[in-house]
């Protein structure tokens, strides 16, 4: 009885410890370990966010969880194989090219593939802290001008004034998605077009 | 509603209940702009949103939860051994108690454990089959004595003066010195028929009796006495009793039903089997080689003698052995029938022990015949062997006798 206490306490407090660990050290003691408790911690994180992918792309939920599914078994046999350095955009990509070849394979015709494409895989840390990210907007003011209206106002509204998406769709007209894209692309754009400027 | 510091995992995306919070509407304004913020940069965390406002929240849910249990069920399968896995510095690692049969220590006191029950079953096995053999032996050895003790049935003849004529031819051979000399035989021969019996008390046998080597045998062997075993060798007579008996019987059996002559060679070769033969008989058997006795008593000292001799003459001679151990089977055979008073049959095994047999030996089996003859009431035959005997050297005082006999 004391026994099975003191091990439930262990886990429990080992389980809170590997839950402050980064994907890459939770890689890291899972190649060494081999332990399902770090698998299933590395996996909670993103579950979600797979079948949020899957289901963009294949519109049937049935087809998302078989390929959540199929994605993470994927990942258990390729993760001690491959030399990982960024968890979260690997995982996407798979996830990404997993659902494409069911479109491929199952001949959806119900997603524009020059969406997946145009929009790439953006991942700069950087970006995330709001304080970095106020710094970045202030410096892209001038770039912004060259922006062109329905992305430069949307980018306004949502970085410099922080309305959320649903007050810019009440101050613009525009729909939940059209506010989110023109907000990305914008933001995307800014981006080339700061680093185009700082390349000359 | 929550806490800021909460709003992104570790791995900087959305949580579950963030991303399904938010498409409830259920955050307030700053974390809602928190969420947009990161779904701005985040690519997955943009799609996901995307792919989980297509359905219903409910079944949204509901589709994640199964998903999640699913997965935890497929990991748990691929990996069998959940292990807690310690953090970096393993802070928990000494303080884990020792599992009872699983740790090293226990693991090695467990091998030794099985190591030494091995060794311990071993020997026990070992112990077990050697008392077994032993009482195997034991046991023989006390059937052999049973068997040995039992009164056997010869059909004697109820003739007495067969009976002594018998129990004479019986009687082991005496070397000679001057006859061997005078008749010198083959090596292997010699060895051969040296103890086939002769007239015990011949006087050449008494004057002799001065010489050390005689009179050794001669104490062991009183002239005309009829089979009594020397105390001397009553140790040895019990092991002879033991390995003799039972053959010699068994041979007595066939006699009696009358069949032919390989269920003796059977019964020869088992009791040759049986007695073990050899060089591993200790000296004082061989020197009570000049004891007389009957064949089919359990101190067959001719016997014995006979079969040492056919396994010298093989280790000396391997390609007379067959013959002589031919020569041997057939004399063993008649005079058998000798014994069992059934002359006429021991008459073709006594011819058969006479072909390419020389010398004293020769002499031996002719008298033997000679008496089966008589015996057998075929006189003419006899009267011709006798003859013969009386005009050699060994036998020549007791054929003229016989002649005188058979003249009257």
């Amino acid at each position: 009885m004391v026994f099975h206490i003191y091990t439930t306490f262990v886990s429990r407090i080992v389980a809170t410890i590997l839950k402050n660990h980064t994907d890459d050290e939770l890689l890291q003691i899972y190649r060494a370990k081999k332990s399902a408790e770090v698998i299933t911690i590395l996996f909670n994180r993103y579950y979600h966010l797979i079948y949020g992918v899957c289901m963009k792309y294949l519109k049937n939920t049935e087809n998302a969880k078989d390929s959540t599914m199929q994605i993470f078994e994927k990942l258990m046999d390729d993760i001690p194989k491959h030399d990982i350095q960024f968890f979260k955009a690997w995982l996407y990509r798979v996830a990404q090219n997993h659902c494409l070849m069911q479109l491929r394979s199952r001949k959806y015709n119900t997603v524009s593939f020059d969406v997946i494409q145009e929009r790439g895989v953006e991942f700069d840390e950087h970006l995330h802290p709001a304080i970095a990210k106020e710094k970045l907007l202030t410096q892209m003011e001038q770039a912004m001008a060259e922006l062109n209206e329905d992305q430069r106002k949307c980018v306004e509204l949502f970085y410099l004034e922080k309305k959320t998406y649903v007050e810019i769709m009440q101050l613009t007209g525009y729909n939940f998605m059209q506010v989110k894209s023109h907000i990305q692309n914008g933001k995307r754009n800014l981006k080339i077009k700061m680093t185009a400027a700082g390349d000359e | 509603m929550s806490n800021y510091s909460n709003i992104w995992t570790q791995s900087n995306c959305l949580s579950k209940s963030q991303l399904l919070n938010y498409i409830r509407q259920k955050l307030d304004r700053d974390e809602v702009y928190l969420v947009e913020s990161h779904l701005n940069d985040c690519p997955i965390c943009s799609d996901a949103l995307d792919g989980l406002m297509e359905e219903d929240i409910q079944i949204t849910e509901e589709s994640l939860t199964e998903v999640k249990t699913d997965l935890e069920k497929r990991i748990l399968e691929r990996h069998p051994e959940k292990k807690i896995t310690p953090v970096v510095n393993r802070p928990f690692k000494e303080a884990e108690p020792i599992k009872p049969g699983v740790s090293m220590k226990s693991d090695k006191r467990y091998r030794w454990m099985v190591a030494a029950s091995l060794l311990l079953l071993m020997g026990l096995g070992g112990y077990s089959i050697f008392s077994y053999i032993k009482s195997q032996d034991h046991q023989l050895a006390q059937n052999k004595m049973a068997a040995d003790s039992q009164p056997v049935d010869y059909n004697k003849p109820k003739d007495t003066a067969d009976n002594e004529i018998r129990q004479i031819k019986s009687m082991p051979p005496i070397n000679r010195p001057d006859a061997v000399a005078s008749t010198p035989a083959p090596k292997h021969e010699e060895h051969s028929y040296k103890n086939i019996p002769v007239e015990p008390l011949s006087p050449a046998r008494n004057e002799e009796s001065k010489d050390a080597d005689v009179s050794q045998r001669e104490s062991t062997a009183p002239a005309g006495a009829v089979v009594k075993q020397p105390l001397s060798n009553e140790k040895q007579s019990v092991d002879e009793q033991v390995s003799n008996a039972a053959p010699v019987s068994q041979a007595n059996d066939y006699m009696e039903e009358k069949k032919a002559v390989e269920p003796y060679k059977e019964a020869l070769a088992k009791k040759r089997s049986s007695t073990g033969l050899s060089n591993s008989k200790p000296a004082a058997f061989n020197q009570s080689s000049n004891q007389m006795s009957y064949p089919h008593q359990p101190n067959n000292v001719y016997q014995n003698n006979a079969y040492r001799n056919a396994e010298t003459i093989e280790a000396e001679d391997p390609l007379a052995s067959k013959d002589a151990k031919q020569r041997q089977n057939n004399y063993e055979i008649a005079m058998q029938y000798v014994n069992g008073g059934e002359y006429r049959k021991s008459i073709p095994y006594f011819e058969k022990a006479l072909k390419n047999t020389q010398g004293i030996e020769k002499e031996d089996i002719q008298f033997q015949l000679a008496e089966a003859y008589l015996k057998a009431g075929m006189d003419r035959k006899a009267e011709r062997l006798f003859e013969t005997l009386a005009a050699g050297t060994k036998y020549k005082t007791e054929a003229t006798e016989k002649l005188r006999k058979l003249t009257k």
